[in-house]
């Protein structure tokens, strides 16, 4: 019973918390791309994540020779769709010349009604059947009399030439589902991955496929895959090699302070507190948004170092005074509030960002911090109210502040130097700098890039509330352009179907019919062709005259994509031309290319951070002049904020650091940690509170989030380096700002 | 029992045929499998139902088995053809040439490499194969093969290192030949193929 009395509460804090992270696990952990970008781009990238390329999954082949080239890539090809990894190949169609030949009258405009009269005359049909006849000669005379008999006057190149164009492939060449090089060395197969692009065991099972593949082909031969699953192996592989050393790390610093500062079993309940305090948290941010981001999860290791500061400052407090616990908590409890306020309020900050996951991390730390200020002052006192005898000795620190003169001279030195980084810090403007990867990778992502140079390329949507009012959207916007879009002729509207069938069957009248086949069969006879050779063509005519099929070309490439239920867009490949991004006006039609959105991206997360960190500052300068009613103590509360920045940044820029967009979203978390190292600082000069405030519990409370989120720096992941690099400079300068300087200012205002 | 009796013989006659025959082709094999260098004057004749009537053109063909390189060059009535070297395929016209893009046609090009060395290995796994004195039968395993029916290839009555004549018959009824004259074997190449 006295058990229960004695360790119920707890108890019952850490059964909460289980269940908590059960209903976490019990839905999936989802990575949207939308929910990390802002309002501002949120459709362009949501366009692009539907682009055709992006969401298959690339297989490249490369040899020295093109004909072994192409046969393993076949080979590949139906292993892997053996292998259950890609989904079943779709042949366009058995016979391609006559699904061809079935899709022209529906697609008969105006232009291709021209073309066709052009190849109809006889100066035409006479060269024509000349190039036919020297083509029987030639080795691939196989592969043409099919199509002498079907399309004499080849028609089908009209669309075939369409469908070359589609994806402005310029010098590579497309064929059979394979992209490759000028000299067919390097062959890429598109497929369609059986399972989501993000799915980390269908990577594994892929990569694993591919190295088994790569032992049975021929010397100088390589196989190897592209695509949104091979960042997420990548990625993936990483982070489970960065987070042994990082929990190694950390684990061992945390050890170190707990043996400088605290050396009492009780004490271990101050690092415990963020397996009570994030799980619910957690929790409750999924139940708010219906889904938790991996982004905002991996930033418990931040919101986990701000909240155990509550915890170790109750500790030092009730280790130090020697009054009865109630009293010495409600001494502390201005301090703690205040300091809850201040990083509170540095989230709230986020709820003001368009970019979901910062308003999910917002949720999440507001939560955690609650959680986190009530159980250090309610469950935990308890325990720590006792004054445990450490085993041996701990750390009793006096830190001697800089004299006047220094403390002034570094703070100048750290403002020039933080002026200088601010304007020579250089941003990543790249997305790839979100993902690392290894040497192997860079080299395969070069060999893809030279295949698909998507630089010269960018991407025109129309959109519209149904399928066919996009195609239609499509057309009319292909007619604002000097040369139409290859998808709109293709993939045509149902009205426009129905104009070019009439087209279509008024043009092929009687008279033309007679007079052209009058025209052919005088050709033929001159080239040695039998009278009969062409009667598949006028079956075939015959038939679309009196009934147009309709053919659907989407099984081979569908470019119309569902963005929601009541959104459709067509995509079209068009070459990166500023004159197609002026006929984007933004709402029916969008022009999307991925140099400018990655530009478009950076600068508008800058922006949201920006705003974020403005909207910290001047909540907190209201919080905290709302605590101090003081404008000098208020200015001083910003000092280890400031000089923590200038250092911050200063740094950066000396070492050339590429900042990421992680690095920003740091920022406001900075501001949050700064004042509250300044507040305890103020707090303890106030009415001479040394005795609450010792220097170790701030000492102990900045290593220890130190410990848990600059240890980060020792990751390979770009995003996990630039947060732990940030920690590290922007904390350390913050603490030692606040240990070393502020206390000098602060002397001076007495 | 007189009736069983006779079933067995059949089918270890047909047994001993069958062994027979793969022995000889397995002695083909490797005696094909000498020739490294080839050069031959051809004739191919293409029997076509949109033409009135068969289609005939001279050329000449070099190969080299080493460095897998085959020219493969019509003199009449046009001046046109491919050039296998170094792994790439390239269509000759004229005096010029230029990569083969389509993957149907590099892989046209290609057979008839393993067409011409007689390479059973490839070959067995896509054809059956039959053997009628220096007449070799090669049926597709698929039969609906598009292009192929049926292949037959006749050997060289003295040299069986040499293959004299192909029939290629297609599913249409159409069939090329094509006939190989002053055929020299293993016999420095020089330089022919390069444009």
């Amino acid at each position: 019973m006295t058990f229960f009395r004695q360790y119920g509460k707890l108890i019952g804090l850490f059964v909460l918390s289980f269940l908590c992270l059960a209903g976490i696990f019990n839905r999936p952990i989802e990575e949207n791309m939308l929910a990390l970008v802002p309002q501002s781009i949120k459709r362009q990238v949501q366009l692009f994540e539907h682009s055709p390329l992006s969401q298959k999954l690339i297989v490249i082949v490369m040899s020295p020779s093109a004909i072994q080239t192409t046969q393993i890539s076949y080979d590949v090809q139906e292993k892997l769709a053996q292998a259950g990894l890609i989904k079943p190949i779709v042949q366009p169609t058995e016979d391609v010349v006559q699904d061809m030949l079935a899709a022209l009258p529906a697609r008969f405009s105006v232009s291709v009604q021209q073309i066709t009269e052009r190849k109809l005359s006889a100066p035409s049909i006479a060269t024509q059947l000349t190039d036919y006849y020297e083509k029987l000669f030639s080795f691939q005379s196989v592969l043409v009399s099919e199509l002498i008999a079907q399309d004499p006057f080849y028609l089908t190149e009209i669309l075939f030439d369409k469908w070359a164009a589609i994806g402005n492939k310029g010098s590579n060449n497309y064929e059979n589902g394979l992209l490759a090089n000028q000299e067919g060395t390097v062959q890429a197969g598109l497929y369609d991955a059986k399972d989501t692009m993000a799915d980390l065991r269908v990577a594994s099972r892929l990569q694993k496929f591919l190295t088994e593949c790569q032992l049975s082909l021929p010397n100088g031969a390589r196989a190897f895959f592209m695509g949104g699953l091979r960042y997420t192996l990548e990625n993936a592989s990483l982070i489970k090699r960065d987070l042994g050393i990082i929990t190694l790390a950390s684990l061992t610093c945390l050890g170190g302070i707990f043996l400088c500062f605290f050396r009492a079993k009780r004490a271990l309940l101050i690092y415990a507190l963020p397996l009570l305090v994030l799980p619910p948290a957690a929790l409750a941010t999924q139940l708010i948004f219906g889904h938790i981001s991996g982004i905002t999860l991996g930033f418990g290791s931040v919101v986990a170092g701000l909240s155990v500061d509550y915890a170790i400052y109750v500790y030092f407090a009730l280790q130090q005074t020697k009054t009865d616990e109630i009293k010495t908590l409600a001494q502390i409890r201005k301090h703690l509030g205040c300091n809850f306020l201040t990083s509170a309020l540095c989230f709230v900050a986020l709820f003001f960002s368009s970019v979901e996951v910062f308003k999910q991390i917002a949720v999440f730390a507001l939560v955690a911090l609650s959680l986190a200020l009530w159980i250090s002052l309610r469950i935990f006192p308890m325990y720590f109210s006792k004054q445990i005898a450490p085993k041996g000795k701990t750390v009793s620190l006096t830190v001697k502040p800089f004299t006047l003169r220094t403390a002034c001279w570094v703070s100048i030195l750290l403002l020039v130097f933080g002026i200088w980084g601010v304007t020579h810090v250089s941003f990543s403007q790249g997305l790839d700098s979100l993902n690392s990867t290894s040497a192997d990778f860079k080299k395969d992502k070069q060999v893809t890039d030279e295949l698909f140079s998507s630089d010269h390329n960018a991407l025109l949507f129309a959109l519209g509330s149904t399928k066919d009012e996009a195609l239609a959207n499509n057309e009319k916007l292909s007619d604002r352009l000097p040369h139409s879009l290859p998808v709109s002729e293709l993939f045509v509207s149902h009205q426009t179907q129905l104009q070019n069938k009439a087209r279509w069957q008024e043009f092929w009248n009687a008279s033309r019919r007679n007079y052209v086949r009058l025209l052919l069969q005088e050709e033929a006879q001159k080239k040695g062709f039998k009278s009969n050779s062409f009667s598949p063509f006028w079956q075939w005519l015959e038939q679309t005259t009196t009934k147009t099929p309709s053919i659907d070309f989407s099984t081979w490439y569908n470019p119309v994509i569902e963005l929601s239920q009541d959104l459709y867009a067509v995509v079209n490949i068009v070459p990166n031309d500023p004159l197609y991004a002026s006929v984007a006006d933004g709402n029916e039609t969008v022009f999307v290319s991925a140099s400018q959105l990655q530009k478009d991206l950076v600068q508008g997360v800058k922006k949201e951070a920006l705003l974020v960190v403005c909207l910290a500052l001047l909540f907190n300068w209201i919080a905290v002049w709302v605590v101090f009613r003081n404008f000098k103590e208020t200015l001083l509360c910003f000092i280890p904020v400031m000089l923590g920045g200038c250092f911050l940044f200063g740094s950066l820029a000396l070492f050339g650091v590429q900042v990421n967009l992680f690095g920003l979203i740091f920022l406001p978390l900075l501001v949050g940690l700064g004042i509250d190292y300044a507040i305890f600082q103020l707090m303890r000069s106030q009415a001479q509170k040394e005795i609450l405030y010792p220097t170790q519990a701030l000492l102990a409370a900045g290593l220890s989030t130190l410990a848990g989120f600059g240890v980060l720096v020792l990751a390979k992941h770009a995003v996990l380096f630039m947060m732990g690099l940030c920690a590290l400079l922007g904390i350390g300068g913050a603490i030692v700002a606040a240990l070393w300087i502020l206390p000098v200012f602060k002397e001076q205002t007495i | 029992m007189k009736q069983g009796l006779l079933a067995c013989l059949c089918l270890l006659s047909t047994l001993v045929s069958a062994q027979a025959e793969s022995d000889l082709l397995t002695k083909y094999a490797a005696q094909i499998d000498q020739v490294k260098t080839l050069r031959s004057n051809f004739s191919e004749e293409k029997h076509l139902s949109l033409l009135d009537a068969p289609i005939e053109s001279l050329g000449t063909l070099s190969f080299d088995k080493n460095t897998q390189k085959l020219y493969w060059q019509y003199q009449t009535p046009f001046q046109n053809g491919f050039l296998i070297e170094k792994g790439q395929v390239y269509r000759l016209q004229g005096k010029n040439k230029a990569p083969v893009q389509n993957a149907m046609g590099r892989m046209m090009a290609a057979q008839m490499v393993v067409w011409l060395t007689l390479d059973f290995k490839s070959l067995k796994r896509d054809y059956e194969i039959s053997l009628k004195g220096r007449e070799i039968t090669f049926v597709p395993r698929n039969k609906v093969h598009k292009v192929v029916r049926q292949i037959t290839v006749w050997l060289d009555e003295r040299n069986p290192q040499i293959v004299t004549q192909v029939r290629m018959d297609e599913p249409s009824g159409d069939f090329i030949v094509w006939k190989f004259t002053h055929v020299r074997i293993n016999i420095p190449l020089g330089n022919e193929g390069v444009l």
